[in-house]
């Protein structure tokens, strides 16, 4: 079978491509063409087909060094993934929020909110502002925010954690608000509002995990 | 020449062979080992993940072409890429002539 070695070399490259890299097969057809060209290349050069195989192989490297190559561009697919989905969802979410406010009445408020809103300010701005920082330094901007990729990495996690302790405050203040003036909260937009601080933690605790397995990959 | 050596100028390199028009992988692994006369002979793998990497950054943009009745990815320069080579160039030209001064001990011409 004349094809064997290629074969075997690119099944065990798919395999050892990095999970984050999501166009893993376009990777390995594109690596399928350029060992086909060497192959012809070296038989052109007086090689025999299985030499001319054996011979592509060795210069190309070996799978686990091509994937390991692979890692830091994985990464960097990964983590701008995960800042724009940040980015986006952080307005709609705080439009619903800030819908619900408008909607409720401030009676029944507790002391305790203020000191609460300071924080989830303080939340806001260090996640947007990672947020932006991970987004700039890895898509078409990357030559203009010179950033290593593990720098990259940490400001997206930041940008979980924050969102995390974000949408935990609001849950809060709107179970406190409940509590103490239950007739004063718009059911609507807060249930959506709810919903939407819900799923969205629920992207952040899977983003943040992720996250760590591949920093994990990248040392 | 030791690939770690060039590994930090990568980036540089790819840009240069791909400044006179466009090139599918393999014609980037071509170019590099015949453009620098044979003394450029990386690991082929290498070359693959670096293109990637460019083409993320915004400084390269990659096609799917089928001309030749292989499906092969085509790599070709943006805006961005042009003027990033160019600072490239610039810089590289910066150290050589500092350190050609050096290490054949000539005065530096001064900027």
């Amino acid at each position: 079978m004349p094809h064997d070695v290629i074969e075997t070399y690119l099944a065990e490259l798919e395999t050892r491509l990095p999970a984050a890299l999501r166009n893993g097969s376009a990777v390995v057809a594109e690596v399928a063409g350029s060992l086909n060209d060497a192959v012809e290349d070296n038989i052109t050069n007086g090689m025999s087909r299985a030499e001319a195989e054996h011979a592509a192989i060795e210069e190309f490297g070996s799978p686990a060094e091509v994937a390991g190559e692979f890692a830091p561009v994985a990464a960097a697919a990964q983590v701008h993934r995960y800042g724009l989905r940040f980015l986006v969802t952080g307005p709609l979410i705080g439009f619903l929020w800030l819908t619900t406010a408008a909607l409720s009445s401030a009676d029944g408020l507790l002391p305790t909110t203020e000191l609460l809103l300071v924080v989830l300010t303080l939340v806001i701005v260090t996640a947007a502002g990672s947020a932006g920082f991970s987004v700039l330094a890895t898509g078409h901007s990357a030559h203009w925010v010179p950033a290593k990729i593990t720098s990259a990495l940490g400001a997206v996690t930041i940008t979980a954690r924050c969102v995390v302790i974000g949408d935990l405050v609001l849950l809060t203040l709107l179970a406190l608000h409940v509590t103490t003036a239950p007739g004063a909260v718009a059911a609507l937009p807060a249930t959506a509002a709810t919903l939407a601080s819900i799923t969205r933690i629920a992207l952040a605790v899977h983003g943040a995990r992720s996250l760590r397995s591949t920093s994990l990959s990248l040392r | 020449m030791r690939a770690e050596r060039l590994k930090g100028h990568l980036d540089a390199l790819l840009l240069a062979v791909l400044a006179d028009g466009p090139r599918h992988g393999y014609g980037v692994i071509v170019a590099l080992r015949e453009g620098s006369g044979g003394r450029f002979d990386l690991p082929k793998g290498t070359i693959y993940p670096a293109l990637h990497r460019l083409e993320q950054a915004g400084l390269v943009r990659g096609t799917w072409s089928g001309e030749t009745g292989r499906q092969r990815r085509t790599y070709e320069l943006t805006t961005d890429g042009l003027r990033q080579l160019r600072a490239e160039r610039a810089s590289w030209q910066e150290f050589s002539t500092g350190m050609m001064a050096l290490l054949e001990n000539r005065p530096c011409p001064t900027t």
